[in-house]
C-alpha cells in the first residue's frame, strides 16, 4: 500500500495560522475536561473524605489495569444542561482493560449532587449499556447514588430510554451471556438498588454500601417502622441474610480488588477475526491535523490530508480514485487492523453515493470494519440532480450504511448536515462509536441557511396580511434564531446532548479508534444482508 | 516481490522472492543468489549475498534508507511501485483544472504564464455553502485561467489549465 503523499507546506502562513487556531480549540477542550473531572466545591470533597470514599476517578484508578489505556466517554455530557451544574452528567462511562478484560465501566460521580440521576445521567447509562451489548462487553458498575433527582422524574422515569432502560439492558446482557459485576460503594436506593440486583456479581463495602427500595426516612414515613441503614439494607445483611448482594468488602480498595478477581474469572470469548499486521506509525504525524483543519466551518480540505495522519504509515489504496472524487473510499489500517475509510471531500452526487453504497458492500462482504470521516454539507441539490435520481442514490447508501454488519466507526471531522449526517452513519445509524472534534457542527442545515428560511416564511405570512418587515424587524427575527442555531451546532451542544460519544482531541483520534475497534470486536460480526435498494 | 530504489538519481529495480530461511535475490540472465540479514545485538547488522559477508548499519526515515556500509554512506530511497508507475504518465490528465463540483469562483489566486509548485493555492471556489481551494497538481506554468472571480460554471467545467509537459 502506498503512502499518500501530503500536499501541505507546514511551513506556510495558512498552515501556520489554523496550527494556531485549532491548537487554542484543543486547549480549551482539555480545560473544559480538567474542570469535569476534578474540580467540585471544597465541601462536597469534604462530606465524602469524611465518608472514607474515595473520589469515583480515584476508584476507577484503582480498578484499572496500571499503565493501560481508558477510553473514557462522553466526558462533557450535560456541559450545556442545568446551567452546567452537573458536570458529566454526574457519572463517568468509558472502556478500560480490568484484569486483562476489556469492560465497560459504569460509575456514579458522588461529588455531583450525590450522585443523584438528571435526565441526561440516565442517557449517558443507557449508551454505556447500549455499547456494552453491541458490543458484548462485560460491565462492572460502581455503584454511589442519591437515587433519581426528583424535581426532574418526569422527564427521565417512564419513557422507553428512561430509567427503566438501564435495568432492561442489564437484563439484555445477562440473557446473551455478557457478565456484569456491581460495586456497591454507597447507596443504592429505589431503581438503583437494581443495579446490584441485576448483576450477576455484586460486591458491598460494609458502613458505606447499603442497597434498599426505600430508605430508613421513607420506610417510617410509609410504615412507622424506624430502622438503622446496616438493618435496613447494609453488607452484612445483604451478604448473609437476603442474598441480594454476593461478597462483603471491609473497605473499598477491597471490595475494588474482589471486582477485580472476579473479571479475571469471567470467560474469554474469542473476538471477531479480521485482519490484522504489524502496526506502523503514521509518517506524518498526527498534530499537524491542527494546521489541516480550515478556521472557518465554511472552508473545504482534502480529507487525504486528515485520513494521512490517523492510520498506519499513512498508506491509503484509494478506491476509484478518478469516480465520484467528492467521496474518498479506500482500505488504510489502523493499528494493524485492516478498515475501509468513508470520507467526505465535497457535497455527494449520485456519482459519489453509488461509489459509497459500493464500497460499503465490499467493506461488509469481506468482514472489514468501516470509519466514515464526516464534512459533509448535504447531497447535491437541483433538477439535473433530481431528473438523474439523487434521492433514490443517497438513499442506496443509507442502505447500505444502515444495514452493514461490520463495526462503523463515525467522526465528525468538521460540518455535518442534512441527509450527508445520515449516509455518512450519523448517530441514528448505529455506529459502534461516534466521536466529535471540538469545532465540528451538525444541523439540519447552516445557521445562515436556516435564519433565512424562518425570516423569508414570516416575510410571505405578513405580506398575505399586506404588511411589510424593516430591515430592523427582519434583524429582530434572524438574529436570535441566528444565535441558538450556532449554539445548538455546535460540538459541545452536540455533545451535551450525547448525540456522540465524546470530543476528541483531532491529535488524539487515531488512538482512540484503535480502542473503540479493538473493543467492537468483542461482538461477532453477522453475515451480510440488506434490505432492498431502490435502483 | 518487486521493489525499486533511487540512490543518487538513478532508479534501480529489485526482485526478491522466500527461501527457506531468508530471501534470494533476482539478478539479471535468471541468475538466483541467497541473502541473508542478521541482527547484531550492538544495533549492526550482518549481510550475507552469495556467501560473501558484509557488516552494515541500517537506518530507516519513511521512505529513506540510510546505509553504512564498508566506511561508505548510502542514501536510498523506497519508490513504491504504484507511485513510480503512475509517475512515468504525469501530465496529460493533470494539465486541466476541472470543477469537482458547480459553483462560482470566490477568488483567484494565479494569472496566466504564472509558474506554479505542485500543491500551491490556484483558486478557491464555493459550491453547496463550502468553500474549496483548488492547488495545483504538479509544478507548471499557468496556460488559461478561464473564469474570473464572481462567476458560476458547471461540473467538471475547465477552470484552469496548466502548459502541457514537454518530454
Amino acid at each position: 500500500m502506498k503512502r499518500i503523499e501530503s500536499q501541505l507546506n507546514t511551513s506556510s502562513a495558512e498552515f501556520r495560522a489554523n496550527a494556531e487556531h485549532n491548537r487554542a480549540i484543543a486547549a480549551d477542550l482539555q480545560a473544559r475536561q480538567q474542570v469535569v473531572r476534578h474540580t467540585r466545591p471544597q465541601r462536597d470533597i469534604d462530606r465524602l473524605r469524611a465518608q472514607k470514599k474515595l473520589l469515583v476517578r480515584e476508584r476507577i484508578a484503582l480498578l484499572l489495569d496500571p499503565g493501560t489505556p481508558f477510553l473514557e466517554l462522553s466526558t462533557l455530557a450535560a456541559g450545556e444542561a442545568y446551567d452546567g451544574s452537573v458536570p458529566g452528567a454526574g457519572c463517568v462511562v468509558g472502556i478500560g482493560i480490568v484484569a486483562g478484560r476489556e469492560v465497560v465501566i459504569n460509575a456514579g460521580d458522588a461529588s455531583v449532587k450525590g450522585g443523584a440521576w438528571y435526565p441526561l445521567t440516565i442517557k449517558k447509562t443507557v449508551r454505556a449499556l447500549d455499547i456494552a451489548i453491541e458490543n458484548r462487553l462485560p460491565v462492572v458498575h460502581l455503584c454511589d447514588s442519591a437515587g433519581g433527582f426528583l424535581p426532574m422524574q418526569a422527564e427521565f422515569f417512564a419513557d422507553k430510554y428512561a430509567a427503566g432502560r438501564i435495568f432492561r439492558n442489564q437484563c439484555m446482557l445477562s440473557k446473551m451471556g455478557v457478565p456484569q459485576v456491581a460495586v456497591v460503594l454507597g447507596h443504592c436506593t429505589a431503581g438503583g438498588a437494581y443495579v446490584p440486583a441485576l448483576s450477576d456479581y455484586s460486591v458491598i463495602v460494609r458502613g458505606t454500601g447499603a442497597i434498599f427500595l426505600a430508605g430508613p426516612p421513607l420506610v417510617k414515613a410509609a410504615t412507622g417502622e424506624e430502622v438503622t441503614v446496616d438493618e435496613l439494607g447494609g453488607a452484612d445483611m445483604h451478604t448473609s441474610i437476603s442474598g441480594t448482594a454476593d461478597y462483603p468488602a471491609a473497605s473499598e480498595e477491597e471490595a475494588i480488588a474482589i471486582s477485580r478477581d472476579i473479571v479475571g474469572n469471567f470467560a474469554k470469548p474469542e473476538k471477531a477475526k479480521v485482519q490484522w499486521q504489524t502496526p506502523e506509525a503514521p509518517l506524518y504525524d498526527p498534530s499537524e491535523l491542527y494546521g489541516v483543519l480550515p478556521r472557518d466551518i465554511k472552508q473545504g480540505f482534502d480529507m487525504r490530508e486528515v485520513i494521512a495522519r490517523i492510520v498506519d504509515g499513512s498508506r491509503f489504496h484509494e478506491y476509484q480514485p478518478a469516480y465520484g472524487k467528492t467521496l474518498i473510499c479506500g482500505y488504510a489500517h489502523l493499528w494493524g487492523y485492516r478498515i475501509g475509510i468513508l470520507a467526505n471531500n465535497g457535497v455527494l452526487f449520485n456519482d459519489s453515493a453509488l461509489k459509497g453504497a459500493h464500497f460499503i458492500e465490499l467493506c461488509n462482504r469481506d468482514r472489514t470494519p468501516l470509519l466514515f470521516l464526516q464534512n459533509i454539507t448535504g447531497f447535491m441539490v437541483g433538477r439535473e440532480y433530481e431528473q438523474r435520481g439523487i434521492t433514490k442514490d443517497g438513499a442506496k447508501m443509507i442502505m447500505a450504511t444502515s444495514n452493514a454488519t461490520v463495526p462503523k466507526l463515525t467522526v465528525m471531522c468538521h460540518g455535518s448536515y442534512g441527509a450527508g449526517n445520515y449516509g455518512m452513519s450519523g448517530r441514528a445509524f448505529d455506529s459502534r462509536f461516534l466521536f466529535s472534534w471540538p469545532q465540528s457542527q451538525i444541523a439540519v442545515m447552516g445557521a445562515d441557511q436556516a435564519a433565512n428560511v424562518l425570516v423569508d416564511v414570516k416575510i410571505r405570512q405578513l405580506a398575505r396580511c399586506n404588511q411589510q418587515l424593516s430591515a430592523e424587524d427582519i434583524a429582530a427575527i434572524r438574529e436570535p434564531v441566528l444565535d441558538d442555531y450556532k449554539r445548538k451546532s455546535s460540538a459541545y451542544w452536540s455533545t451535551s446532548e450525547i448525540w456522540d460519544d465524546g470530543i476528541l482531541d483531532p491529535a488524539d483520534t487515531r488512538n482512540a479508534l484503535a480502542i473503540a475497534l479493538s473493543a467492537a470486536l468483542n461482538a461477532p460480526i453477522d453475515d451480510a444482508r440488506y434490505g432492498v435498494f431502490r435502483m | 516481490m518487486h521493489h525499486a530504489f533511487q540512490l543518487d538519481e538513478i532508479e534501480y529495480g529489485v526482485e526478491l522472492s522466500r527461501s527457506a530461511t531468508s530471501y534470494r535475490l533476482h539478478l539479471k540472465d535468471e541468475k538466483i543468489v541467497d541473502l541473508l540479514l542478521h541482527a547484531q545485538t550492538d544495533g549492526r547488522i550482518q549481510l550475507s549475498v552469495d556467501g560473501q559477508q558484509f557488516d552494515a548499519t541500517i537506518a530507516m526515515r519513511g521512505d529513506e534508507v540510510f546505509i553504512h556500509l564498508d566506511g561508505e554512506s548510502y542514501t536510498l530511497r523506497y519508490r513504491h511501485p504504484l507511485e513510480r508507475l503512475a509517475a512515468q504518465h504525469l501530465g496529460g490528465a493533470t494539465d486541466g483544472i476541472r470543477a469537482p463540483m458547480p459553483g462560482a469562483v470566490i477568488s483567484v489566486a494565479v494569472a496566466v504564464g504564472d509558474t506554479v509548485g505542485r500543491g500551491q493555492a490556484l483558486l478557491v471556489i464555493e459550491s453547496m455553502k463550502m468553500e474549496t481551494t483548488l492547488a495545483a497538481p504538479r509544478d507548471g506554468v499557468i496556460a488559461a485561467v478561464n473564469f474570473a472571480a464572481g462567476q458560476s460554471f458547471d461540473r467538471d467545467a475547465l477552470l484552469l489549465s496548466l502548459e502541457p509537459l514537454t518530454s
